[in-house]
């Protein structure tokens, strides 16, 4: 019963996201169908790219056509790769998505450690340290900072590879099955494979976290110092219980469900992160390939792209949701 | 008398303000000023090529060296201040204005244009920002005029969300009620007499946002949006100079992205500041 309804309560923002796209695809401005027909077109050929394309209909008309496209997952054909956008975006996605989980994983560590160490030592060194992580983390341009540890750790010190992609040529790259080649390489048992693997998503990873280390860490503590001095940590205390008892079972469960929140929050900067991120790092995955695609002005891939990644936002939270409501009795009620 | 005692606190408030609180203020200050006389302060022509200094390190004559084309890079990244924050200023003015005025219109009028205003503005939302912003930047085609207005939009719902929330509140209060039956046409009261008390807010949320709209729109140019090279830009530079840390010339790329860095850094904390010092509530 409960489900359905939590399922139910993302319809709207699908909606939002699929008009929205929509209307992106109509904003170009001048005639699409001249710009489509190139600079040598008769106004005969720009009338039939006009056809071809749908746009002598309607907009109401345009809109259906475009909705029934996406029921059939048409999302269009890349000009530059000759591919459907499906295709290249499925080919993608798995190195996208490596790359935000593990920083996302690694976000999510740091700050509830950092926000802790905080929560439990206000005004002390954990504090400050807390906070200025936090606000160098916001202020600091995501792609300035994977430049800066590129010149630090690889040309420098020579300590990392080079920021060329997933994995260095002269590995053979694992045949994909989860698409996540850390652990492809480890399902074909080829351990220096994976070593390099890892070596190339230490950097990128770092830059990533570091960008969402600070929210992470600031609703930690916040959240934590607010159940700390509340009446169910006195009364625990009172009772005489373990010091350990009470901070797990007593103050961060209760403090676990804004900290959840924020990281569904901060999933979606790293989302937009990456796309800079990628470019810095060669990184083969969807947001390098958005952006090829963008600065020839091959939109269809672009579009493609915002639409997967707003939908894999909702999806995420929908989950979060989810957790928040089995981890948090409160957090069932309101829907 | 009255006005007096209202404005006594927050007067005396500003004294006791530490000296750390109140430094962003003059970073704010001396940020704006280079954004205003940078071009005319740079010791050399920002686009000025020169291939006999072309990638020469930091020296007295030139403090941030000099990129692949001989330009100084410390007068790049002096002039580039101004495109940055222009660009920041427009986007934010933007979404400030649209944002007020969706958000007082929703929370004014209440019922079935709420809902579809705020539907509008939670789809917005329902976007990682940045993803959405190269999308309507990519729709709107290549320009400058498209980056700051893929900023503003972005940048809208929080302006949104705080007016509606703030007007809804106030809509049927006794005062607002006595205006409307004094005739006052319900744009004079939202506009004169409602908005007014949101200054503070506004003010604190726009320097904020400022940071944002700086960062989201460099990122923009980082990528090949907008604006076009031979413009000094920050983000463009750090583009640019990426090329040339394989043999080495770190300062090219270091420079504006240390000063981008400190503008963002600047006006966030200038919000917080602003925030202290204009709303008593916050401690």
């Amino acid at each position: 019963m409960r489900l359905p309804r939590r399922l139910l309560s993302a319809v709207p923002s699908l909606i939002g996201i699929v008009i929205l796209t929509f209307v992106l695809t109509r904003l170009l401005p001048g005639d699409p169908a001249a710009y489509f027909a190139g600079p040598a077109a008769t106004p005969e050929s720009i009338e039939e790219v006009r056809v071809q394309l749908g746009l002598d209909k309607s907009i109401f008309a345009q809109f259906v056509d475009y909705i029934s496209a996406l029921s059939r997952l048409d999302l269009g054909r890349s000009l530059s790769s000759g591919q459907t956008v499906v295709d290249d975006l499925t080919a993608r996605l798995p190195a996208t998505l490596e790359l935000t989980v593990s920083a996302l994983l690694l976000a999510a560590i740091l700050g509830i450690a950092l926000g802790f160490g905080a929560a439990l030592r206000p005004g002390r060194w954990p504090d400050r340290l807390c906070d200025a992580v936090t606000v160098f983390g916001q202020a600091m341009p995501t792609f300035f900072l994977g430049l800066l540890l590129v010149y630090v750790f690889y040309y420098k010190l020579e300590w990392a590879p080079a920021p060329m992609g997933r994995l260095e040529i002269f590995y053979s790259s694992p045949t994909e099955v989860t698409g996540f080649w850390t652990i492809d390489t480890l399902l074909e048992g080829d351990i220096g494979a994976f070593q390099g693997v890892i070596r190339q998503l230490i950097l990128p990873v770092i830059t990533l976290a570091l960008f969402g280390l600070g929210p992470i860490a600031s609703m930690t503590r916040t959240s934590l110092l607010q159940v700390l001095g509340g009446d169910s940590v006195r009364t625990a205390r009172a009772f005489g219980l373990s010091s350990r008892k009470v901070l797990w079972t007593y103050a961060f469960l209760p403090a676990a469900v804004p900290i959840l929140n924020t990281i569904g929050m901060v999933l979606s900067f790293l989302l937009g992160a990456n796309v800079l991120v990628e470019k810095v790092f060669g990184w083969p995955g969807v947001g390098a390939y958005a952006i090829e695609a963008l600065l020839v002005s091959d939109f269809a891939p672009v579009q493609g792209f915002v639409l997967l990644m707003a939908v894999t936002y909702v999806v995420v939270n929908l989950c979060i949701d989810l957790l928040a409501a089995a981890i948090d009795p409160r957090a069932r009620t309101d829907g | 008398m009255a006005e007096n005692t209202a404005t006594l606190p927050a007067v005396r408030r500003t004294h006791r303000m530490p000296l750390s609180k109140r430094l962003p203020l003059v970073f704010l200050a001396l940020l704006v000023f280079a954004g205003v006389f940078g071009p005319l302060l740079a010791p050399y022509d920002p686009t000025a090529t020169n291939s006999s200094e072309a990638l020469s390190p930091p020296s007295l004559a030139h403090w941030f060296g000099t990129d692949q084309l001989g330009r100084d890079v410390f007068s790049r990244t002096l002039a580039a201040t101004r495109t940055d924050l222009l660009v920041g200023a427009v986007a934010v003015s933007i979404s400030l204005v649209l944002g007020t005025m969706i958000g007082a219109l929703a929370g004014w009028r209440g019922g079935r244009m709420d809902v579809v205003l705020g539907r509008f503005v939670d789809s917005i939302m329902a976007f990682p920002l940045f993803v959405l912003a190269v999308g309507i930047a990519a729709g709107l085609g290549n320009s400058l005029t498209s980056v700051i207005v893929a900023t503003a939009i972005v940048n809208l719902p929080f302006y949104a969300r705080a007016v509606r929330f703030e007007v809804a509140r106030r809509r049927n209060a006794g005062w607002v009620e006595a205006a409307l039956l004094a005739r006052i046409p319900p744009v004079k009261i939202v506009t004169f007499h409602i908005l007014p008390n949101l200054v503070a807010l506004l003010a604190t949320q726009s320097s904020l946002n400022m940071g944002w709209a700086i960062l989201n729109a460099a990122g923009l140019s980082f990528i090949g949006l907008g604006i076009r090279p031979p413009e000094a830009e920050w983000g463009i530079m750090v583009a640019d100079g990426a090329s040339y840390i394989f043999s080495g010339e770190w300062w090219v790329f270091t420079f504006p992205g240390l000063a981008l860095m400190s503008a963002v850094l600047i006006f966030t904390r200038a919000g917080d500041a602003l925030r202290q010092l204009l709303d008593p509530r916050s401690k």
